[in-house]
């Protein structure tokens, strides 16, 4: 983003900016990709890049609903996926639904939130990118409501479509999610070997903050 | 100076009478001098005041004032009655008509006037006229609802939303326009450009069973065109679509392939700078994700 703002070429800017964006949302860097994402805005507005102003506004709102604006994360996606109507482009809601359904789940209107997830599913099934991360969430929130069962089977469900895709990182989620829900059962050893298992995966990366987790939640399952 | 109509007396300089407001002075319209309200004559030219203005008024304006006086007679037969008036027209008409050929752009307008209607009738209006990219709906008449405002608004908002579908027309056309154009040419690399093109923009309608053979079919035309640059498009048209659908390894083998392609084609304008992992804005959108979620760089 530096490099491209320096040669004064702004739309690759405003592409680096939202990668850089993406990627730390998705690494749980939550001020750092605020950080990013904020100029990646300003200049997508300013240059009129709307559907990169639609996208950074999808993702800075995730990003500060995790980072506990829930309310004011909630209304940024809206507003970015009313930009992407007005672009016409697709591409990619299936991702900006999903963090939409967890911004709404983070500022507790769950009704609402499960209601987003389904229509992230509903909306393209051939787009499965993120569907992985869709079900786990859709999973948490019926987690929330007291549906232990419904919500097994969305975290097993997503474990089966990333590991079918080889997507790690989402599988690596999806099996953290199972064995939380798992740890105070029977099924401990089952949680523990798959966490294990996926974890050992990975050979690089042991600072970021899923597989911190990953860690301290193997280290809370002794066997 | 007396006034004409209340008979009150003013100062000679004045114009208009400060008791009733009525004019003091009479402009000649063949000099424009200004005379006393009463005067028949103008002194200055000697002009016949009263008559002489509606002559010279009559003789400027004559056909039209018969005629219209015409219609407006016409017009008292028939019934007053409330009417919400809808005109719309497209923002920015001339500019996209500049851009397009004649055939697309009427194919462009009677969409848009198909996709009007439809909206209007469908919330009870009326479509008056079409002015070619407007469209003037009246609600109220010929039949007339208790809420023929609101009906109005509405089919407004209806509009806007079906034009918003509406509006990813003009690049489609444009594309198979050229792709068509560029078949009866034979160009091979134009071929390969629109061919990728319109797998961009099934791309960016989420529809990957029409983007994935097109990008295929577009790496295969430019590699016999044997254009590198048109071949790192179809590449990024692969990696696109992989990774939407999920398919991350196959995402990343283009990509390596891809990216090879984009540093020969020249793309990048300093070649002592090619494309790397030390800070190369393209790979860094499409790798970021992509190696994120395969867990390893």
């Amino acid at each position: 983003m530096r490099r491209a703002v320096g040669e004064n070429n702004l739309y690759d800017a405003v592409l680096a900016g939202l990668a850089a964006g993406y990627l730390h949302d998705y690494m749980r860097n939550f001020e750092y990709a605020e950080a990013v994402l904020v100029p990646a805005l300003e200049l997508s507005e300013k240059h009129q890049f709307s559907q990169f102003a639609a996208a950074a506004q999808c993702c800075l709102g995730h990003v500060r609903a995790r980072l506990g604006r829930a309310a004011e994360g909630v209304a940024l996606i809206n507003k970015g996926l009313k930009g992407f109507a007005e672009v016409g482009t697709r591409l990619g809601l299936t991702r900006e639904e999903t963090n939409l359904g967890d911004a709404q789940g983070l500022s507790g209107v769950l009704g609402d939130a499960l209601e987003t997830i389904e229509e992230a599913l509903a909306l393209n099934p051939e787009e499965l990118a993120y569907r992985s991360e869709t079900l786990r969430i859709r999973g948490e929130l019926r987690l929330n409501q007291g549906h232990i069962e419904l919500a097994e089977a969305d975290f097993y469900e997503g474990i089966a479509l990333a590991r079918s895709m080889s997507a790690k990182a989402w599988e690596l989620r999806a099996i953290m999610s199972l064995a939380r829900l798992l740890c105070d059962t029977s099924r401990r050893d089952e949680a523990r070997m798959m966490l294990s298992d996926i974890y050992n995966w990975f050979t690089e990366g042991f600072d970021t903050a899923d597989l911190i987790d990953a860690k301290a939640l193997l280290d809370g399952l002794p066997g | 100076m007396r006034s004409p109509n209340c008979h009150s007396e003013n100062l000679d300089s004045r114009k208009f009478c400060s008791e009733c407001g009525a004019g003091l002075q009479r402009r000649c319209a063949r000099c424009g001098a200004n005379n006393a309200p009463t005067a028949k004559f103008c002194g200055e030219c000697g002009t016949p005041l009263g008559a002489s203005v509606v002559a010279s008024d009559e003789a400027l304006v004559a056909a039209p004032i018969h005629s219209s006086a015409r219609v407006a007679n016409r017009d008292i037969t028939g019934e007053r009655r409330h009417l919400t008036v809808l005109f719309c027209d497209l923002v920015g008409s001339t500019a996209i008509s500049a851009q397009l050929d004649p055939e697309e752009w009427r194919e462009v307008v009677a969409g848009y006037h198909r996709t009007a209607a439809e909206a209007i009738t469908r919330f009870g209006g009326h479509v008056a006229k079409y002015l070619g990219d407007g469209v003037m709906a009246y609600f109220g008449w010929p039949e007339a609802h208790d809420n023929d405002a609101e009906r109005a608004a509405r089919a407004g908002l209806a509009i806007l939303d079906a034009i918003t579908k509406l509006n990813q027309q003009p690049a489609i056309v444009a594309t198979e326009h050229a792709v068509a154009l560029a078949e009866k040419i034979g160009n091979l690399q134009q071929l390969a450009t629109w061919i990728t093109s319109k797998g961009m923009n099934a791309l960016l309608a989420g529809d990957y069973r029409t983007a994935g053979p097109l990008a295929h079919q577009s790496l295969e035309l430019a590699i016999r065109a044997d254009n590198p640059a048109n071949l790192g498009l179809s590449r990024l048209l692969q990696i696109m679509t992989s990774y939407w659908r999920g398919e991350f390894g196959r995402a990343e083998q283009h990509f390596a392939v891809g990216l090879e392609l984009f540093n020969k084609s020249g793309y990048f304008p300093d070649p002592s700078r090619p494309v790397s992992d030390s800070g190369a804005t393209t790979r860094g959108y499409l790798a970021g994700p992509t190696l994120r979620c395969n867990g390893k760089p």
